[in-house]
C-alpha cells in the first residue's frame, strides 16, 4: 500500500514538474499585456533594404539549398523568394498585412504537406506570429518573453530589451516543445543567421545564412 | 548655345541607333551553314575551362543576384560549377552522379534518381557543347547580329514549359564556344550565366570531377 502510494506520489511530481516546471517565463515577472508592434520588437524584414541569405532546408529527409531573398515592395506587401544556386526558383511567397500568398511554387515541391510546413515555419521565422498580437510580456533585467497565443500552441519569443531584437521563438504544447529557433545579430541591423528545428513527427530543419550582395 | 545643343543631340541619336544597329538580331539567312559550325563545334570541343558570371533576376522584386565562379567541362558528360562568391558551393556531375559540397558537407545523388536534376543537366551539357541542336525538346529559331549568333530554344514540352519559357544561346561569330546562356522562366524572372577566360581543350585534371 505504501509502495503504492509512493508511485502515485513520483508519478504525480513528474507530471507537475513537466506541467509547470518547463515553463519558459520560468523565473521572468509578468509586466503587462499588449498589442506588439514594431516599436516593442525589430521585425526580421528589413524595411530599407533587401536581405539575402544562404539557405539550407532538410525536409522530410531531402535537402534543398540555395538563396532565400526577402525584400519589402511596399508598407505592407513583402516577398519571401527561394532560388537554389543554379539559379531555378523554387518558390515564391508574397507577404501581404501579414498573410502569406504563394505566387509560385516549382512543380516537384507543390504537395499540401510540404508548403504547409514552409509556410508555417517562415510565418514563425519572420515573426509574423507576434507583430500586431495580442502578448502577455514578461520581463527579467534585460530580457523580455513575449507569450502569444497560437491555436493549441504558445509561441515564446525572448526579446533583448537593449536591442528589440528576437533572440529565441519556442513553440510549446500543453507539456513539450514543438519548434525553436534560434536568431544569432552581429550588431541590431539584421539577423546574420536563422536556425530553425523542429520536435517531434516533423523532421525539418531550416538554417538561414545572411550574405552581403554585391 | 542653341546649334551646340543641336550638334549634341544628333550626336547621341547617331550614337543611340549605332549602339541599337549593333545589338539588334536577324533571322540567320543560312540556318544550314549555321547548323554545321555547331555541329563541328561540338565535335571538336573535348574540354572547356572559364570563368562565370551568374545573374539571377527577379523581375517582379526588381532584385538581381550575382554569383562568380569556375566552370569545367569534359567530354562526354563531366560538368563542374565552382561558386567561389558570394559563398562556396560545388555541384560536380560525373557521368550518372551528382556531388554536392556545400561548405564542407558533401553529398552524393543518382542522376537517375532524380529527374529534376537529370532535366536540368542535360540542358546545361547539350547547351554548353551544342548537342542542343539534336534535341526534340525545343523549337529553335536562329538569328545573329554583328558580334553574336543566338539560338532561341523554347520548350516544346508541357513539363518544360511549366518552369522554363525561353533558352537564348549566344556564340561568337566564329562559333567556337557558347559565350553567354539565358534562361527565362514565365514569371519573367531571367538567369543569365556569362562565360569569360575561356580555355579549349585544354588538359583537365579527371580529380575536378572528383569530390570527396
Amino acid at each position: 500500500m505504501v509502495r503504492l502510494q509512493l508511485k502515485n506520489l513520483c508519478l504525480s511530481s513528474l507530471f507537475i514538474a513537466l506541467f509547470f516546471g518547463c515553463s519558459p517565463t520560468q523565473g521572468y515577472k509578468l509586466s503587462r499585456v499588449e498589442v506588439v508592434t514594431s516599436a516593442h520588437v525589430k521585425p526580421i524584414i528589413n524595411k530599407d533594404n533587401s536581405l539575402l541569405y544562404k539557405a539550407k532546408i532538410n525536409l522530410y529527409n531531402k535537402y534543398y539549398g540555395g538563396l532565400i531573398v526577402l525584400k519589402q515592395m511596399d508598407p505592407s506587401t513583402a516577398h519571401l523568394v527561394f532560388v537554389t544556386e543554379l539559379g531555378m526558383k523554387m518558390f515564391d511567397f508574397e507577404i501581404k498585412n501579414n498573410e502569406f500568398k504563394l505566387i509560385y511554387v516549382f512543380e516537384p515541391l507543390n504537395q499540401p504537406k510540404i508548403l504547409r510546413v514552409l509556410e508555417s515555419d517562415m510565418k514563425l521565422i519572420l515573426l509574423q506570429s507576434l507583430i500586431n498580437k495580442e502578448a502577455r510580456i514578461f520581463e527579467k533585467e534585460n530580457k523580455s518573453v513575449y507569450e502569444v497565443r497560437n491555436g493549441n500552441f504558445k509561441n515564446y519569443y525572448f526579446v533583448n530589451k537593449a536591442s528589440k531584437t528576437v533572440d529565441r521563438t519556442i513553440v510549446k504544447g500543453r507539456l513539450f516543445k514543438k519548434e525553436k529557433v534560434n536568431y544569432i545579430y552581429n550588431d541590431s541591423l539584421n539577423a546574420q543567421q536563422i536556425k530553425l528545428k523542429h520536435k517531434g513527427i516533423i523532421h525539418l530543419k531550416i538554417e538561414l545564412n545572411n550574405i552581403s550582395k554585391e | 548655345m542653341h546649334i551646340r545643343n543641336f550638334i549634341v543631340l544628333i550626336s547621341l541619336i547617331i550614337c543611340s541607333s549605332f549602339v541599337s544597329a549593333q545589338s539588334v538580331f536577324k533571322p540567320v539567312k543560312d540556318t544550314v551553314s549555321l547548323k554545321a559550325k555547331i555541329d563541328n563545334m561540338s565535335k571538336v570541343t573535348n574540354s572547356i575551362e572559364s570563368d562565370f558570371t551568374q545573374v539571377k533576376d527577379l523581375s517582379m522584386l526588381s532584385e538581381k543576384i550575382t554569383s562568380k565562379g569556375h566552370f569545367y567541362f569534359q567530354k562526354k558528360n563531366n560538368l563542374r560549377w565552382e561558386y567561389t562568391s558570394p559563398y562556396k558551393y560545388i555541384i560536380v556531375i560525373n557521368q550518372d552522379k551528382i556531388f554536392i559540397k556545400d561548405e564542407n558537407k558533401l553529398k552524393k545523388y543518382d542522376m537517375n534518381s532524380n529527374k529534376v536534376f537529370k532535366e536540368i543537366n542535360d540542358i546545361m551539357i547539350s547547351c554548353v557543347n551544342g548537342d542542343i541542336l539534336k534535341s526534340n525538346k525545343f523549337k529553335i529559331s536562329f538569328f545573329e547580329n554583328d558580334t553574336y549568333y543566338k539560338l532561341e530554344l523554347i520548350p516544346a514540352m508541357k513539363g518544360m514549359k511549366e518552369s522554363l519559357k525561353k533558352i537564348n544561346m549566344y556564340f561568337d561569330k566564329n562559333v567556337t564556344s557558347v559565350v553567354k546562356l539565358e534562361m527565362l522562366e514565365p514569371s519573367d524572372d531571367i538567369t543569365t550565366l556569362d562565360f569569360s577566360n575561356k580555355k579549349l581543350n585544354g588538359t583537365i585534371a579527371i580529380e575536378k570531377f572528383m569530390l570527396k
